[in-house]
Order: structure tokens, then C-alpha cells, then sequence
């Protein structure tokens, strides 16, 4: 039996055995241990699955966002290309480096990183781990074993922020953001050219939820930001709070008002006031990663999304054709291509010079 | 930017101080009968959840914030049981208590629902959120009344009398025939229930779903509250809707674009604002008197 075992694992085992021989004196369980492992790598070896280990931020898996669309583009994989998936849900940021290092030493084929939050952990597990292939969402890894998915997210603010303006009745729109750091202040900057480009003189107004992690995990407050804003004139709100987006819903539901959803389509979840959803395409990035490792195709460096190639778009279903006018959608698609060939530039808060010359 | 305070800002202080203000008077409840009461937070977390996990079984919220209440009594008497009988340090108790309930609650969510960030949106909240309203007033009525009642049961009747004493002179009481411990007990009980009920109405009323961490140390500011207040029921509601109303302010200044001649505050310092009023106000009451005398310790 131990004979079909690959190469690697039988060096493992000898290793192994010689440890238990020096620290455990109940050495008549050994037999039984080498049997379970033996029998574990023959199973696999009939079925040549590769492995995938996906490490989720915060907001957990089925946070319907972000998050949500990577489990979307794992559960694909898993029912296309029919790779063997497991994941880990962190509970706090201490959580990252450990997972990722699990998905490596169990050397599993692919570990991917969702969120820039696991930047600084997914760097260092790849390094100590030069063989095995990573990727990362949202974040740039300078370790050539790590794929980094990059995704133009103020392209899709700059649509949201058009859509908005463009169904506004008061030229009034906002923006409320999740936890105040420059992911989401990219968000903000999009938006708001976005608005300015359709109505020069469109008012926009941006809150965020909070200062700590908490602010992905906060409705209440969300939506006592979103009641706020609308009061003031808001007849529109975008959100990007992760988790906390429920809570601005509730909102524009209590006040019959229009709110844009993120990352995932949320469409659905307030339908016919949920104006649309900005897609961001994790789950395609995630699919073609893995379907990359599966081929052999699988290379590390820079790779992004935006408009131009289908990796951030608007969302468009039946909760939303009544609301979301064909002039609006024939208005969009023009910008899109616009913004592919370049002939509209989006301020990008990463760039430091379009910050510099931002107003708000 | 010219009416900041108007009738919005109340409103929206209303609806911010509601779970304070319930948590609040858990914790004076248990306070005065001699109970430090460090798991107020946690008990919130059981309140949210258990009237989040209802609402989405039955689709009735009066039902969820009934549940949540009786959940938080069952979450104290477990917490009675190992501060008060098996004479655990109140406050490491408490802290323990609190992480308890945080981790417990995903643990909960994902058997349930396959999720371990929170419970899935609650439909029926979306579905009729006119009924909805007229409940969150009736609620928030009663929260507003509340203090009120607190302080009527501990200075006017019977069982507040015994309550305090439980607090104050725990040996009177026990020469009395009547043993402090079952009064501590009742009191931690009916502190874990209004506890609960504050925590509820964050997933049931302001919200429409459990999200992981939602309390946000909600628990902790209405301790912090009931210190400041010295105790006193109708002070520590007062001090929580202080609190609300500045929480409240800070998310009107943070929506003003012109605030202050112009100059954008930033959102930092803005979203500071509750927590430095507190540090303020408790800086302004150095010495805290009204210590119930026996608080923290055993009998």
C-alpha cells in the first residue's frame, strides 16, 4: 500500500516515524498511523484534484459582497474544473498568517488571499514557501510565487457615481464607505467624478461608518448615516461597507429612496431600490487563477481588472430593469466604452497626482 | 449646517440611545445589588443573535425582542450561577462571560445557517417596515420609560429595598431571614434580560440582521454610563443619551461638507467626538461617590 505513495510523502513519513519513535513511547499505535496516511494519498492519487486553499477577509463568506463573489468563483471551480476546495473564515487580523500557513505546509496547489488586509501575511508565508503557487485579491505582493488580482474599482465607482447623478432628481448624491482607509477612499473619488461627469455642478456628499474593523460589521450606524444623507437631499446613496451595506438597504427602503450596491449583485436584496450593483469580478479572477494552476499555466506578478475586460461591470436583472432606464443603461454602456479606450479618465486615489488634483 | 440640532438630530439620538439605554438599566439592576456586571456586552451579543435567529424562524419581531429577553435571563442565571455560587472573580467572570458570547456567535450562525459572519438578512423586517416603526416607537417609549420605573422599584417597593441591601449591608439582609445571594441572583437575571433586549434591538429594530460584532462595545459604554451616573437609574439615562447624542452629531457633522468655515474636519477627529465628551464628562466627575458598599464583593 505504502508502495503507490508518492516520493515526498514516504520521505515524510520516515521523518515522522523517527519523531514518534524519539517522543512517544506508545510506539504499537504506529502501524495504525502509517495505515491512515498510507490510505489518504492512494485516494488521491486515483483522482488527481488540485488543492485549493482560500483564506476569506473579515466580513466572512457569505458577507453577499465582496467575499461572496470569491466563493462564487471557488464554488465554480469546484463544479467545472472539479479542484478540491477548502476554506477559512478569519475572525480578526491575526488570523491571516496562520491559515495561509496551514493551506502551505499541507501543500496545497493554490492559496488565495482575499482582501488587502492579508497583504502583509500572504508576503511572508510565500516567501518561506518559494515552491507553492499564492494569490492575492486586492493588494500587490512583491514575491514572485504570488499572483496579485488588482481590480479597478474607482472605474466602477465612476459608473455608480454616473447612474446615480444620472437618476437623481435633487443632484444630490452620496456615498457611504466601510472603515476609512485609501481602498475605499478610491471608491469615494470614483464616485464622485462620476457624478461630476454627467452634471457639472453635482453635489456629493461621503460618510464613513467608522475608523476600526468594526465598520464592515455595522448596519446600525450604516443606516443611521444613509437616514442622514437622505434627509439632506441624498435621493441616491453608493455603499461599500462589507457587511454594514444591509444597514444603508433598510434605509432607502424606510424612505422609499435609491441605494447602489458593491462587489456582489445585491440587486435582490431590496429589489426595485437598488438602482444596481457594481460588480467587481473576484469570482472570474478566482476561476481563471485556478484554472490557470490546473493547466500549468499559472504565473505570478500583476493582474488586472477593470472595465475594459469585463472584471468590474453593473449588474442588470429583473429586480432592477424598472428602475435602472434604458437611457441610463445606453448611457453606461457609452461610458464603459469610454472609459476601455481611454478617452475618459477616472481619477484613481492610488495615483498620487489625480489626489492632488481632486476636489471634492 | 445651520440646524444641526433639529428634529432628525433627536430622532436619530432616540434611536442610537435605545440600546444603551436598556443595557443601561440592566446594569444598574445588577449593579446596586452588588454584582459588577463586565458582561453586559456579552449579553447584548446573546440578545442580538437570539432575536435575529427568531425573527428569521417566525417572521414576527415582537416575538424576537420577547425571545432575546428571555434569553438574556437564561445568559445571566448561567452568569449567576459562577459569580454568586461558585464565587468566581466578578470581573475576570465578566470579561470570560463576554468572549464567551462573542465566539459562541458564529459558532451558532454557521450551524444554522452555514454562515459564520452573521444570520441571514431578516425579510420580514423589509417586508413590512411600517409596522416596524410603529413597534421601534412603542419600544423606544418604553426604554425612555424605563429609568423611571428602575428607580421607582428600587426606592418605593419591597424587592428594591432588598435589592439594594444585597448591595449595601448584605449581613442585614442575612440576619433578616433572607439570603442575598437569591436576591443578587433575581437581579442578575433581570440584568441579563434587559441586556438582551438592548442587544436585540440592534439586530430586530435598527437593523434587520445579526452581523458578527455588531454590538461594537455598545455594552461597555453603558457600563461606563452607569458609573459615570453614580447608580442612579434616571442619571445613567440621561448620561446614554448624552452619549446618543453625540454619536448622533458626529454623524450629521461628518455629512456636512462646509463645516466650519469651510474647513473639512477630518473624519477621524469627527468620529473621536462621543468618546472624548466621555473622557471629558468623566474627567469632569473625578471621585465617584454612591459605590454600592458591598459591590464586587462576596457573601
Amino acid at each position: 500500500m505504502i508502495g503507490s505513495t508518492p516520493v515526498y510523502q514516504m520521505d515524510a513519513i520516515r521523518v515522522s516515524l523517527q519523531l514518534i519513535q524519539l517522543r512517544f513511547p506508545l510506539r504499537h499505535l504506529i502501524p495504525a498511523v502509517v495505515l491512515l496516511w498510507g490510505i489518504t494519498p492512494i485516494a488521491m492519487a486515483n483522482n488527481p484534484k488540485i488543492r485549493v486553499g482560500v483564506v476569506f477577509d473579515k466580513g466572512g463568506r457569505d458577507d453577499r459582497s465582496f467575499n461572496a463573489s470569491a466563493w462564487r468563483g471557488l464554488e465554480e471551480a469546484k463544479r467545472q474544473l472539479g479542484v478540491d476546495a477548502k476554506y477559512v473564515e478569519a475572525m480578526d487580523d491575526n488570523a491571516y498568517e496562520p491559515a495561509i500557513r496551514t493551506f502551505a505546509r499541507k501543500k496545497f496547489d493554490l492559496t488565495i488571499a482575499i482582501g488587502f488586509s492579508q497583504a502583509e501575511s500572504m508576503t511572508r508565508v510565500a516567501a518561506d514557501f518559494p515552491n507553492q503557487r499564492f494569490a492575492l485579491v486586492d493588494a500587490v505582493s512583491s514575491q514572485p510565487n504570488v499572483r496579485s488580482l488588482l481590480f479597478g474599482d474607482h472605474e466602477g465607482a465612476f459608473l455608480a457615481g454616473a447612474a446615480a447623478m444620472m437618476k437623481s432628481t435633487t443632484s444630490k448624491v452620496g456615498f457611504i464607505g466601510g472603515m476609512d482607509v485609501p481602498l475605499i477612499r478610491r471608491f469615494e473619488f470614483g464616485f464622485r467624478a462620476g457624478a461630476r461627469h454627467v452634471r457639472k455642478d453635482a453635489l456629493t456628499v461621503a460618510n464613513f461608518v467608522g475608523i476600526t474593523v468594526d465598520s464592515w460589521n455595522n448596519p446600525p450606524k450604516a443606516k443611521e448615516l444613509a437616514l442622514s444623507q437622505y434627509n439632506g437631499g441624498v435621493d441616491v446613496i453608493y455603499v461599500a461597507a462589507g457587511a454594514s451595506n444591509i444597514g444603508v438597504f433598510d434605509a432607502a427602503g424606510a424612505k422609499s429612496k435609491f441605494a447602489i450596491g458593491t462587489d456582489s449583485n445585491q440587486n435582490g436584496m431590496r429589489p426595485g431600490l437598488i438602482l444596481t450593483s457594481i460588480l467587481k469580478r473576484i469570482d472570474a479572477a478566482v476561476f481563471q487563477t485556478i484554472a490557470d494552476v490546473q493547466t500549468g499555466k499559472f504565473t505570478g506578478g500583476k493582474m488586472e481588472f477593470g472595465v475594459a475586460n469585463g472584471g468590474i461591470d453593473y449588474a442588470l436583472d429583473r429586480h432592477n430593469e424598472g428602475v435602472l432606464t434604458a437611457d441610463i443603461r445606453a448611457k453606461l454602456e457609452e461610458l464603459k466604452r469610454q472609459i476601455s479606450n481611454g478617452s475618459v479618465k477616472v481619477p484613481d486615489y492610488y495615483v498620487e497626482t489625480d489626489r492632488a488634483n481632486f476636489k471634492k | 449646517m445651520n440646524n444641526i440640532f433639529d428634529f432628525e438630530w433627536l430622532m436619530s439620538s432616540l434611536r442610537l440611545a435605545l440600546p444603551l439605554l436598556l443595557t443601561a438599566m440592566g446594569g444598574v439592576v445588577c449593579e446596586r445589588s452588588g454584582v459588577v456586571n463586565i458582561a453586559l456586552e456579552g449579553l447584548m451579543v446573546v440578545g442580538a443573535l437570539t432575536g435575529a435567529v427568531i425573527v428569521v424562524a417566525t417572521g414576527s419581531q415582537p416575538l424576537g425582542l420577547a425571545a432575546a429577553f428571555f434569553a438574556g435571563g437564561v445568559a445571566g442565571s448561567i452568569y449567576a450561577i459562577f459569580v454568586i455560587h461558585g464565587r468566581a472573580q466578578q470581573v475576570v467572570a465578566g470579561a470570560a462571560f463576554n468572549m464567551l458570547a462573542i465566539g459562541v456567535a458564529p459558532f451558532v450562525t454557521k450551524a444554522l445557517y452555514g454562515i459564520s459572519g452573521g444570520t441571514p438578512a431578516l425579510d420580514a423586517i423589509s417586508e413590512n417596515h411600517d409596522s416596524g416603526w410603529i413597534l421601534l416607537a412603542w419600544v423606544t417609549a418604553g426604554a425612555l420609560l424605563s429609568p423611571f420605573v428602575i428607580w421607582w422599584i428600587l426606592e418605593r417597593t419591597r424587592s428594591g429595598l432588598l435589592l439594594r441591601f444585597a448591595g449595601e449591608e448584605p449581613g442585614a439582609l442575612e440576619s433578616a431571614g433572607i439570603s442575598p445571594r437569591i436576591v443578587r441572583t433575581c437581579a442578575v437575571v433581570a440584568s441579563g434580560a434587559l441586556a438582551a433586549l438592548g442587544g436585540a434591538t440592534l439586530s430586530v429594530l435598527l437593523s434587520s440582521s445579526f452581523a458578527r460584532g455588531m454590538t461594537g462595545g455598545r455594552g461597555f459604554m453603558a457600563l461606563a454610563a452607569v458609573i459615570f451616573a453614580g447608580w442612579r437609574p434616571m442619571t445613567a439615562a440621561m448620561v446614554c443619551l448624552v452619549f446618543a447624542g453625540a454619536d448622533a452629531l458626529q454623524i450629521r457633522l461628518q455629512g456636512s461638507e462646509h463645516a466650519l468655515m469651510g474647513i473639512e474636519i477630518p473624519v477621524q477627529l469627527i468620529q473621536a467626538l462621543p468618546y472624548l465628551l466621555t473622557l471629558i464628562a468623566v474627567a469632569l466627575r473625578s471621585g465617584v461617590t454612591n459605590v454600592p458598599r458591598y459591590l464586587g464583593r462576596d457573601v
